[in-house]
This record gives C-alpha cells, sequence and structure tokens, in this order.
C-alpha cells in the first residue's frame, strides 16, 4: 500500500512539483496518472521510490515512511519497489541476462554482484521474469541489439526479478511505436494481474490510460484533479485535466472526430490517437471479468505459448534448470502467492 | 495585431569584408617570413648536405642485414619499455580516471586536484620526462620506462575521464532505485561503460610509446635510440639506416596490429 500524507514538492528554483497530495493505492491496483507536461506526474511517481525528496508531508509504503528512511532501510524499501523508464536505462554494452540480474543486486553484497556471482535461485529468476516478456531466447544477446519494445521489456524484466511489491514505470511507452505499446501495456498489465504487483504508470495518451486502466488519477499543476475508476473519467474529466484551451482548440477527447485534419491534431499524435478512443473504450470498460489481455492480439499470443516449457537457449545448458523447473503454471500459483510466483 | 509580421528597420547584418580576411592572410604570411628569417631557416643547407643524405638514401636502399639482425635484441628492449610503460602508466591512471570525471567523483576539490594535475602532465613532452628521470636515476632503460610511464599515465587518465563524464547515467539511475549501493553503481553500470574505451584509449597510448621509445635512448633512456644515435655520430650510414628501416617495420608491424585490436573492441 502507498500513502501520500499532505505530499508538497518544492524544486530549489522554487517551482511546486506537487502540492497538497493525499493519496492511498491499495494493493495490486492497477493505476495510471495523467496530466499535461510538467504537471507533476514524474515527480509523483519518483517521490514514491524517493528519487525525489519531497518538502512537506510523508510517504507511507505498507505502513512504513520512505521519506524518513536512513540509507540503509532506503536500499532495502526500495528493492521491494521496481522502475520502469522511457529510455529503458539499460547497460546497452552488456547482456540481456546480466541486466536483468541487475535487479538482484541489492539482495548481495556489492562485490558479489561486481563479479557476477549471482546464486542459480537468481539465474531462475532472471529467467522466469524473461519469459513473463517473452524474451527467455534473447538472454546472452547483448541489449543494444534489441528493437526499442524488446528493450523495454528487458528493463520490465529487470524490475520484475527484484521480486517487487511495487512497480512504477514513468512514461514507459512514450518512445515506442503503437502496436509494442500495446505490447509492453498488455505485459505491465498482465503482470499486474498474474502476480498482484501493485502498478503506478505514468501515460500522456488518453486513450492507452482509458484502456488500460483500472484508476485514473489526474494531476495538474501538481495537484490532483481527478480520482477515481476508469468508467468515471469521462470525456469532461480529460478536458478538465488537460485545460479546456485544448478543447476550444479543436480537440474533443474520446469524441475527438472534430479534430480530424487539423494541424494540431498532425503535431500532436498522442492527442490524434484518442480518435480511436470511442470504439476501443466500450471493451475496456467491461474487460474486467476477462483474464486475457483484450484487442493486443500478439500478447494474446504470448501467453498462450506460457504453459509449455521453456526452450533451453543456445549456450545456456551450464545452468540449465531442471526439466519442468522453470515452466509450472504461473496463474495458478499466482493467484495464491502473496508477492510473486518467483522462486 | 495578428498575423502581420513587419520588416526589421534597422539594416540586415553583413558579412565580414573581403579585406578583412586578406589583411589577415598578409599578416600571417609575414609572421611566417619573420620567424623563419629569425632562426636562421636555410633551405640551402638541404643541398650542401646532401652529400650524406645521399649515402644514407643509398643505405636504405641495400640494408646491413646481418647488422639488422644483431639490433633486433635492442628492438626488443623498446618494445618491452613501451610495454611495462603503458601498463604502469595505464594502471596508475584508474584512480585519476574517476576522480577527474565530474559525473562520478565524490568532491570538487579532489577533481580539480586530478585535472590540475593531468593537465601539468601532458604539456611535459616524453623526451623531458627522459632526461629527467636519466638525471634521477642514471642511463639505461629504466630511465626510459618511467619517463613512459608517467606520459601515458597523464594521456590515458585524461581521455579515460572523459569518457567517463559520457556514459549514459540512465543504467545508474536503475540501479540506483532498485536498492543498489554506490559500490555497485561503479561495478555494474560505469566500469562496464567505460571499460572499452579505457582499453581502447591504452591500446592508442601504447602505439605512440613504441614510436616515442624508439628516440628516448637520444638522451640516453635506453631502447634503440641509443645505437641509431651511436651509428649517426660516427657517421655509419648503413646502420643507421638499418636501424631506421627496422624502426619503421616494427612501428607500422604494431599500429597495425593494436589497431584492428582497437577495432574490434569499439
Ligand atoms: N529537477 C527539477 N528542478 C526544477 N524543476 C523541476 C525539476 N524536475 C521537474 N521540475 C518541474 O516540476 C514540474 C513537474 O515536473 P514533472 O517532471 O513531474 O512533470 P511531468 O508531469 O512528468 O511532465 P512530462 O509529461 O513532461 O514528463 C514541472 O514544472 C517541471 O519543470
Ligand atoms: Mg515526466
Amino acid at each position: 500500500m502507498i500513502e501520500f500524507q499532505n505530499v508538497r514538492k518544492v524544486y530549489p528554483n522554487g517551482t511546486v512539483g506537487l502540492d497538497g497530495v493525499n493519496l492511498t493505492i491499495g494493493r495490486g491496483e492497477f493505476v495510471v496518472i495523467v496530466g499535461l507536461s510538467g504537471a507533476g506526474k514524474s515527480t509523483l511517481l519518483r517521490s514514491i521510490n524517493r528519487l525525489v525528496d519531497i518538502t512537506e508531508g510523508d510517504i507511507l509504503i505498507d505502513g512504513r515512511s520512505i521519506v524518513q528512511a536512513g540509507p540503509k532501510e532506503l536500499r532495502r524499501m526500495r528493492r521491494d519497489i521496481g522502475m520502469v523508464f522511457q529510455s529503458f536505462n539499460l547497460v546497452r554494452r552488456m547482456s540481456v541476462l546480466r541486466n536483468v540480474l541487475a535487479g538482484r543486486v541489492a539482495y548481495h553484497p556489492a562485490w558479489r554482484s561486481i563479479l557476477g556471482l549471482f546464486p542459480e535461485a537468481d539465474l531462475r529468476l532472471a529467467f522466469d521474469a524473461l519469459r513473463r516478456v517473452g524474451l527467455e531466447d534473447k538472454a546472452f544477446v547483448r541489449a543494444d541489439q534489441l528493437s526499442g519494445g524488446q528493450q523495454q521489456r528487458v528493463s520490465i524484466a529487470r524490475a520484475l526479478a527484484q521480486q517487487p511489491k511495487i512497480l512504477l514505470a514513468d512514461e514507459p511507452v512514450a518512445s515506442l511505436d503503437p502496436v509494442t505499446t500495446d505490447v509492453i501495456m498488455n505485459d505491465l498489465k498482465r503482470i499486474n494481474r498474474e502476480l498482484g504487483i501493485t502498478t503506478v504508470v505514468n501515460l500522456h495518451v488518453v486513450d492507452l490510460a482509458r484502456r488500460f486502466a483500472d484508476r485514473i488519477i489526474g494531476l495538474k499543476a501538481g495537484r490532483i484533479v481527478f480520482d477515481g475508476p476508469v468508467e468515471a473519467a469521462t470525456d469532461d474529466v480529460f478536458a478538465e485535466i488537460y485545460g479546456r484551451e485544448l478543447a476550444s482548440a479543436g480537440w474533443t477527447p474520446g469524441g475527438g472526430t472534430k479534430a480530424e485534419g487539423t494541424p494540431a491534431a498532425d503535431r500532436r499524435p498522442e492527442f490524434g490517437a484518442a480518435t480511436e478512443a470511442p470504439a476501443k473504450a466500450v471493451p475496456a470498460t467491461d474487460r474486467k471479468p476477462d483474464p486475457g489481455p483484450g484487442p493486443g492480439a500478439s500478447a494474446g499470443g504470448r501467453l498462450a505459448a506460457a504453459p509449455p516449457p521453456a526452450p533451453p537457449a543456445p549456450g545456456m545448458s551450464a545452468f540449465r534448470l531442471p526439466d519442468g523447473v522453470p515452466a509450472g503454471d504461473p496463474p495458478v500459483m499466482e493467484r495464491s502467492g502473496e508477492r510473486s510466483v518467483l522462486p | 495585431m495578428k498575423g502581420t509580421l513587419k520588416p526589421p528597420e534597422a539594416a540586415l547584418p553583413r558579412p565580414p569584408r573581403a579585406y578583412k580576411r586578406w589583411a589577415s592572410a598578409l599578416l600571417f604570411a609575414a609572421a611566417l617570413v619573420a620567424s623563419g628569417w629569425h632562426l636562421g631557416l636555410d633551405f640551402g643547407r638541404l643541398v650542401s648536405g646532401s652529400g650524406p643524405m645521399l649515402r644514407l638514401f643509398r643505405a636504405f636502399l641495400s640494408p646491413n642485414w646481418p647488422y639488422m639482425l644483431k639490433v633486433l635484441p635492442a628492438v626488443f628492449e623498446t618494445i618491452r619499455m613501451a610495454v611495462l610503460g603503458t601498463t604502469l602508466g595505464a594502471l596508475m591512471s584508474v584512480p585519476v580516471i574517476f576522480a577527474a570525471a565530474r559525473n562520478v567523483t565524490p568532491n570538487r576539490f579532489v577533481y580539480g586536484l586530478a585535472r590540475g594535475v593531468m593537465n601539468v602532465l601532458r604539456t611535459i613532452p616524453e623526451l623531458l620526462f627522459a632526461a629527467l628521470f636519466v638525471a634521477l636515476v642514471g642511463l639505461g632503460p629504466t630511465a626510459g620506462i618511467l619517463a613512459i610511464t608517467v606520459f601515458s599515465f597523464g594521456i590515458i587518465a585524461k581521455l579515460t575521464s572523459e569518457a567517463v563524464e559520457a556514459i549514459d547515467p540512465g543504467p545508474l539511475e536503475a540501479l540506483w532505485a532498485g536498492g543498489a549501493s554506490r559500490p555497485v553503481l561503479f561495478g555494474y553500470a560505469v566500469v562496464p561503460q567505460v571499460l572499452p574505451a579505457f582499453i581502447s584509449y591504452t591500446l592508442y597510448t601504447f602505439e605512440i610509446n613504441v614510436r616515442a621509445a624508439t628516440v628516448l635512448g637520444l638522451v640516453g633512456a635506453g631502447g634503440i635510440g641509443v645505437m641509431l644515435n651511436t651509428a649517426m655520430k660516427l657517421l655509419q650510414y648503413d646502420k643507421a639506416a638499418s636501424i631506421i628501416l627496422l624502426i619503421f617495420a616494427v612501428v607500422l608491424l604494431i599500429e597495425a596490429l593494436s589497431q584492428s585490436l582497437r577495432r574490434r573492441i569499439a
């Protein structure tokens, strides 16, 4: 559980990043934070794992203040919080596997991590994490040889390898194409469901927020201006979050046909994408009982492919898992497991 | 108000006049001639010195093969000097590389100090270091190795610390966010990013050092240069030519090797 209590953040230059934020995010929720550029989305997300130090108030993670934690306790608390960045933040020259193992470093003394002396259990975790994003066959490839979407999936696997209770994603799809965007968002959503990891995602695309969020939080100038289930986030709500100016400039959220062909829509593909919203918003709202990832066909295919045992990558025989160990049946185990199914 | 763009009233900026460029060119030419005259530059000496030069040239065409074999050990000594000096210099540079990189150094004083030491070292030519160390430790390859060490230290530290400043901070942030300690950031994200640059710059410095090591003998700091110096002084042009040819071949070979290695690392 994440609790913001009267949180205020003022940057050294006087900019107010967050103002009077009170917020509770429960275990296992999938929350999307929306808002204009500069609204404070990153500030909010990064204050959860204290990449940003807040000025006033308190932030509690499962009842413990991360704001007041000492250096050692802070590192302990961060271990339970995975993070995914817009720019992937992989060590590009290192192998995919070593990048995923970076998620394990906080569990060991520094020298072990640096020398790469990870216990076998960590390798299992890393491979399991890679399998969950469909990249187990890329374990020994250098990270810079992957596409952007694949790199982002590696970074998700790295976060998963932490066995986190919370997963933060700061505009994880902002630099990806629409198809890859769906794959990544479906991965995040599926991981949220399967492992029950509380997930907070920053997005600036209304359409995506509608399709994937269970709960939407709207930020404007550092303040929460909307907080509610996705069904309650009407066009009017988005117009409020994004400012009336946009609506009057020819953009109508949801029913965006009015914007068709206007230069404004051309220059802002993220709003142009909103023109598809009406068609997709419907399945999004009644998706809840549906365990599948929705319209994303590719991810559905991967999900179906999960049960058969992972084909061993060439050269991995050195630490190949005993037959049957890695496969398991994720969905069943996950629901019972509190934190994570990862061994 | 809306949509009316008024032409600016002030005159448009003009490119600098052509005469300024001509004046600069003339001034430069004058300075060149003046300094040549001041130094007593005399191309006529090239002609008057053509006798020895011709002899040296003829010697190039028919090198003294047996003598070449005889100086081979000195060539190996030269290469060993370069290898030892470069390695020692590279090892010494490691802490300074990070101290002199603003993005990883603990404090500004350490940074300033490291930068200062590096910059001073790099203004001093290798031959001067060699002369200095000959005075300190006496004639022989030890002085040469020390000179190369100090010189390599300066170059490798300077170039690699710039590579450290250019690393991608993204992975560090990711590790930090996941609860990693500073040593882990360093070993897991900084070092892997700069290791290739470090190796590549070390090889590059080694190439320079092989060339430099061949002339360190001129000040008595060991290597093949000692023999070249002697041969020239005794007007043994055939021997001098043989040595020069050998140096030429060795330098070419080593550069080719080192460059192919560097290309593979990049
Ligand atoms: N390090 C900083 N120093 C000063 N001001 C900052 C800093 N980081 C962010 N800000 C300011 O704080 C406000 C909120 O920034 P934040 O990055 O949280 O916005 P955002 O909603 O994530 O925007 P975007 O969609 O562009 O990423 C902005 O006005 C921004 O200029
Ligand atoms: Mg942001």
